[in-house]
């Protein structure tokens, strides 16, 4: 039987959030994280949580599972448990609670609406499209695939401490993905939207970002490159 | 909720306080390793020859360029730490720790200016010392 304890809080009905206890017959699979949720919804139809395509690829199934973030559908039982007897489901950390797991992405989704994440050109539109030589284009490698998960930033202490103030890994690896597209023209605008305090230099390169990214890609890396673009700029 | 913002802190550009940071870690280490080179080549050293060491004037421009490092280093990193910890986010009366009601921004505030006091008087302090061997 697999121990599972879960995160839960209805606002309209408990004062307080409470961890709750179940019991699960998986019949000695190592299923995903996710399978446990549906089979346990079974049981509890009260429970909520946010799931789609179950593959890794829409990122609604972020949840923290025994203290780590990442997508429910594509981590197994054994891995998110380790050593642990028990799989210890949470929220993200360090947003809002809406119910149970299920938590209120605005925070976030702000800060990716900050970093403008559409190309800027101020230059006439061709007839055609902007074309990119496969070079130019192979700069987007490891950063276009972000699919807006919040496991990254809601594992980052400094977006946990200003959410609205600090962009986060997850809003500044795609504002690095437009500051060097080859097709973008506002590079020096987007520099100078970065350049206070709060917005790029919060990161101290703990990389909790890097260790939770689902996609396997790397914020940190991205956040160097913004801060020597901003030396560049400003030096 | 307020909002934290950078009025208080070094530059209100975090490139600068960024630079700033890391140029005065790079002279206090320096500075760390000159004392020690000086420690470990002079042993059971007389009150005749550490005061002829301090009022070399490269050793006191040196120490003095280290205490304004400490100076400029320590109100960044208090600063970042007032921003990050003492904040109605945290303290308030739905925050996650003391539950000071709204009252984070004047807490953080007279952090500053208790780091800001105590920054300033090590300065001074620190230059007097210097400058009253």
């Amino acid at each position: 039987m697999l121990q599972v304890s879960i995160y839960r809080y209805n606002p309209d009905t408990d004062r307080e959030p409470y961890m709750k206890d179940y019991q699960l017959d998986t019949g000695g699979k190592d299923v995903m994280v996710l399978d446990v949720l549906e089979m346990l919804k079974e049981q509890d139809p009260t429970l909520a949580y946010r799931r789609s395509c179950r593959e890794g690829v829409c990122g609604s199934d972020g949840l923290n599972m025994n203290g780590l973030n990442g997508l429910a559908c594509i981590v197994p039982v054994s891995e998110a448990m380790g050593k642990s007897n028990t799989l210890i489901l949470r929220p993200l950390p360090g947003l809002p609670i809406i119910r149970d797991l299920v938590v209120d992405m605005g925070l976030f989704y702000g800060q990716y609406e900050k970093i403008k994440p559409y190309l800027i050109n101020d230059t006439p539109v061709p007839a055609k499209e902007r074309l990119q030589s496969p070079e130019e284009r192979a700069h987007l490698d490891g950063l276009y695939e972000c699919i807006l998960c919040a496991c990254c930033s809601t594992s980052c202490p400094s977006f946990w401490w200003n959410p609205d103030r600090f962009i986060g890994p997850s809003g500044l690896i795609q504002a690095y993905r437009f500051l060097i597209d080859s097709r973008d023209t506002a590079t020096e605008q987007r520099l100078l939207e970065l350049e206070d305090p709060f917005s790029v230099f919060r990161c101290h390169g703990i990389q909790m970002c890097v260790e939770a990214c689902p996609k396997g890609l790397n914020p940190t890396i991205a956040i160097g490159h913004i801060r020597n673009m901003l030396l560049r700029l400003e030096t | 909720m307020d909002m934290v913002n950078a009025v208080t802190g070094f530059s209100r550009n975090g490139v600068f306080d960024w630079i700033v940071q890391r140029a005065t870690s790079v002279i206090m280490l320096a500075y760390f390793i000159f004392m020690m080179g000086y420690f470990l080549t002079h042993s059971g050293v007389s009150y005749e020859e550490w005061h002829a060491f301090f009022t070399q004037t490269s050793v006191r421009i040196f120490s003095v360029m280290a205490l304004v490092s400490f100076f400029l280093h320590a109100w960044i990193g208090m600063w970042f730490i007032s921003v990050d910890y003492i904040t109605d986010r945290l303290l308030g009366e739905n925050g996650a720790w003391l539950r000071l009601g709204e009252n984070g921004t004047w807490f953080r505030m007279a952090f500053q200016f208790v780091c800001a006091v105590i920054n300033f008087t090590y300065l001074v302090w620190g230059i007097q010392v210097l400058w009253g061997v």
